[in-house]
C-alpha cells in the first residue's frame, strides 16, 4: 500500500450485492461494463442516479436500451433514476447508514447486481451482519461478496474505473469562520474525515480520525473507537454546506469525499466520474464567490492515476500518525 | 490458538481414486468434465452429491444430465444424490475413516470418469490406512491410491479444489449464551480449543479432532480418545444437543452445502467458525446463517470475513 494512501478511517470493508426487479438491472447485463450509481438519502426516501456512460451511445444495443429504460439527460450525461418510492426495499439502505462507523465507498451495478461497497469499524461487525441478513430478506437475494480488512483507496479507485475514468479534485482553504462553539471545537483539533454518505441537498455526516483526542468535547464528537481515535460528527460550516449543496444541484455524483485539517489549512478532496468532472469546478467557483476571504486554491483536478505523486497531490500528506 | 492447529499436526495425506461406474462418471468421462462433489456420512449410508453450476447446466449436452438423474436445484446449483456404488467400497471407506481415528475427509471430486477422495491423517494411523488400501485394492476393480505421503497443508489442498470451483473463505462468530454452555461441545471442554470436523454427516452427531491448550484428565470418561499426549490431540465424537448447532448442521445437510476445512475455535465464550465454500453455494450458506441469526438472536451471530479464498 502506498504510504500516502489516506487509509481507512474504518478498518473493515464490505461489498454487498443485492438483486432487485428493476428492469435496468436485467438489461444492464448485456453490457460488459459496470455502471456507477449516485446514492442519496432524503427525509422522503432513498434514491439513486445510475450513470449511463455516453460512449455506449455508439452501441446498437444501447440505443434500444435507452429507449426502453427512459434514460434522461443531465447536461451531456445520461442517467437513470430509481427511488424507494418505486422500490421500497431500497429503504433498507437507511439501516446501513444508521451504523455509526459506516461510510459508503462506492455504489455500482455489476453483472446484474446492485453492489454497495462500504467501510466500517470492526466494533460494528455484529450490526453489519444484522444489516446484511435483514437486507437480503427485503431484497429476496443478497450476498456479501467481501467482508474483511479495508483494502484502501486503491481498491475503490480500481473498482470505480471499471465504469469509466475517474477525476479527482482537491482544494485547500483557510479554516472557515468559526461561527459556533461547535466549529471552534472542530478546528481546535487536527483530523482527517470522510463523508459517510450523500444527502439530497447536502452532505454533513462525517466520520473523523482525530490526531489527539484528549479533552475532546463529546457533544460535538460522538465516540466510535477511543483506541483508534475515531469519532462521528455533523459539520455545520457554511462554506462546506454551500459547496455540498452546489455539488448536488449541479448533479455531481461525487462518491468519495475526504477532508484533512492540519491546524492551518483545510484540504477537501473528492472523486467523481470523469464526465462530471467539469461540474465540480463550477461548484467550487460559485462557492468561492460567496466566501472570497478564505483563500481557496484548487490544487488538483484531473483524471486520477494511482501513483504516489498523483496521490500526494490529491490527498496531501499522510495522516496516519 | 490458530485455526490451523489441527492441520499442522496431521502429517500425512492420502488420495484414493476409483474409476467410476455410476452414470455421472460416464457423463464426466464423455465430456472430460471435472465436477466438485460432496460426501456425507450417515448412520448406515454414504451419500454423494454433485453439483453442476447453472452456467454449465445451460450447455445442451449437460442439460440432459440433471433431468436424467433427477437432480434437484438449490439456489444456483443442481444437486444429485447417489447411494454408494458398491457395498465393499462403502464398508472400506467407512473403515478407513472410522477406524483410523484421525482421518479427515477433505475433498471429493470426479474427473473424467474417476472419483478422487483426498484425506489427511496422523502418522500413528498409517498402519490402519495401509490395511484399508490393500484390502480395497483387492476387492474393488478400479480402486487405487493416487498419492500417499506428507500432508502439504490445507492451503495446498484447497488449491486442488480451486482448480475445479471458485472458493470463498467464510468466518463467523457466535457468543455462546451462558445457559447453553452446559451443552455440547462447550460442557465437555472449558476454554481455548480448536476442533476440526473429520467429515460431513447427515445427522447431528459429529466426528472431530480436537487440540486443547491443557491436558484433559480422564478423556475416556468424556468420550474422547487421546491420540498424541505431546500434541494434546484427541478424537472426539459429539452428539450435538443445543438447538443452535443442531439447526446449523441440519440446514447444511438439507442444502447439501459442501464445506472444506470445517474448523471451530473456542475462546472466552465465543465460538468462531472457519470454512471454505464453493462460491456457487455461498448464497445458500448465508441463507442458513441468516435464518439462524433470526431464530437465535441471543447467540449474536456475526460475520467476520467473506473473501475469495
Amino acid at each position: 500500500m502506498f504510504p500516502n494512501d489516506p487509509d481507512p478511517i474504518g478498518d473493515m470493508q464490505c461489498i454487498f450485492a443485492v438483486k432487485s426487479n428493476i428492469p435496468f438491472l436485467i438489461e444492464s447485463r448485456k453490457f460488459p461494463i459496470s455502471f456507477s450509481e449516485h446514492l442519496y438519502f432524503t427525509d422522503d426516501g432513498v434514491g439513486e442516479y445510475i450513470n449511463v456512460p455516453a460512449f455506449l451511445k455508439k452501441d446498437y444495443e444501447y440505443s434500444i436500451f435507452i429507449k426502453k429504460m427512459q434514460v434522461s439527460e443531465i447536461g451531456q450525461n445520461m442517467v437513470f433514476k430509481i427511488s424507494s418510492q418505486d422500490y421500497p426495499e431500497m429503504e433498507t439502505l437507511r439501516e446501513l447508514i444508521k451504523i455509526p462507523s459506516v461510510a459508503i465507498d462506492y455504489k455500482y451495478i455489476e453483472g446484474g447486481y446492485h453492489k454497495t461497497m462500504f467501510t466500517f469499524h470492526h466494533s460494528h461487525m455484529k450490526e453489519v451482519s444484522k444489516f446484511i441478513f435483514n437486507a437480503r430478506r427485503r431484497f429476496g437475494y443478497g450476498v456479501p461478496e467481501y467482508i474483511g480488512p479495508n483494502r484502501g483507496l486503491k481498491f475503490i479507485i480500481e473498482k470505480a474505473q471499471t465504469s469509466g475514468n475517474i477525476v479527482a479534485s482537491s482544494l485547500t482553504l483557510k479554516p472557515p469562520r468559526q461561527e459556533s462553539e461547535k466549529m471552534k471545537e472542530m478546528f481546535s483539533k487536527t483530523w482527517a474525515r470522510r463523508a459517510r454518505y450523500t444527502g439530497k441537498s447536502r452532505t454533513d455526516d462525517f466520520i473523523f480520525r482525530i490526531k489527539d483526542p484528549t479533552s475532546i468535547n463529546r457533544e460535538v464528537f460522538r465516540e466510535i473507537s477511543k483506541e483508534d481515535r475515531i469519532y462521528g460528527a455533523n459539520i455545520t460550516s457554511g462554506i462546506y454546506l454551500l459547496y455540498s449543496r452546489l455539488v448536488f444541484e449541479h448533479y455531481n455524483p461525487m462518491f468519495y469525499s475526504y477532508h484533512e485539517y492540519d491546524g492551518q489549512n483545510l484540504r477537501i478532496c473528492g472523486l467523481i466520474p470523469e464526465n462530471y468532472g467539469s461540474m465540480v469546478i463550477e461548484s467550487v467557483a460559485e462557492t468561492v464567490k460567496e466566501f472570497p476571504d478564505l483563500d481557496v486554491k484548487l490544487t488538483y483536478s484531473s483524471r486520477l492515476k494511482y501513483d504516489q505523486d498523483s496521490l500526494i497531490q490529491v490527498f496531501g500528506p499522510s495522516f496516519h500518525t | 490458538m490458530d485455526f490451523d492447529a489441527v492441520d499442522r499436526v496431521l502429517d500425512m495425506r492420502v488420495i484414493f481414486s476409483l474409476s467410476g461406474s455410476l452414470p455421472v462418471a460416464e457423463f464426466t468421462k464423455r465430456l472430460s468434465l471435472d465436477l466438485q462433489s460432496g460426501l456425507h456420512f450417515g448412520e448406515d449410508s454414504l451419500e454423494l452429491s454433485f453439483f453442476i453450476p447453472e452456467e454449465l447446466a445451460a450447455n445442451r449436452e449437460i442439460a440432459i444430465f440433471p433431468a436424467q438423474s433427477n437432480a434437484a436445484k438449490e439456489g444456483n446449483v443442481y444437486f444429485s444424490n447417489f447411494g454408494m456404488a458398491t457395498e465393499d467400497l462403502h464398508k472400506g471407506l467407512r473403515a478407513a475413516i472410522e477406524e483410523s481415528r484421525t482421518m479427515v475427509a477433505d475433498n471429493l471430486w470426479l474427473s473424467s470418469g474417476t472419483y478422487f477422495l483426498s484425506c489427511r491423517f496422523h502418522s500413528s494411523d498409517l498402519q490402519k490406512i495401509t490395511g484399508v488400501v490393500l484390502e480395497l485394492s483387492q476387492k474393488i476393480d478400479g480402486f487405487s491410491v493416487k498419492y500417499l505421503g506428507p500432508n502439504p497443508g490445507l492451503p495446498a489442498i484447497l488449491e486442488d479444489v480451486k482448480n475445479i470451483t471458485n472458493l470463498m473463505e467464510i468466518r463467523w462468530q457466535i457468543k455462546v449464551p451462558e445457559k447453553d454452555r452446559k451443552s455440547n461441545p462447550f460442557s465437555i471442554l472449558t476454554d481455548n480449543w480448536v476442533l476440526e470436523s473429520r467429515f460431513m454427516t447427515t445427522g447431528t452427531s459429529t466426528f472431530n479432532l480436537l487440540i486443547t491448550n491443557e491436558k484433559i484428565s480422564n478423556p475416556e470418561d468424556k468420550g474422547m480418545i487421546l491420540i498424541d499426549p505431546e500434541l494434546n490431540l484427541y478424537q472426539l465424537k459429539l452428539e450435538l444437543d443445543n438447538s443452535f448447532l443442531k439447526g446449523f448442521f441440519r440446514n447444511l445437510y438439507a442444502t447439501k452445502i459442501v464445506r472444506f476445512c470445517r474448523t471451530f475455535r473456542y475462546e472466552n465464550g465465543k465460538l468462531e467458525l472457519l470454512s471454505y465454500i464453493p462460491e456457487v453455494l455461498v448464497d445458500s450458506y448465508i441463507t442458513s446463517l441468516s435464518a439462524l441469526s433470526e431464530e437465535f438472536p441471543d447467540w449474536e451471530l456475526s460475520l467476520l470475513k467473506v473473501a475469495d479464498a
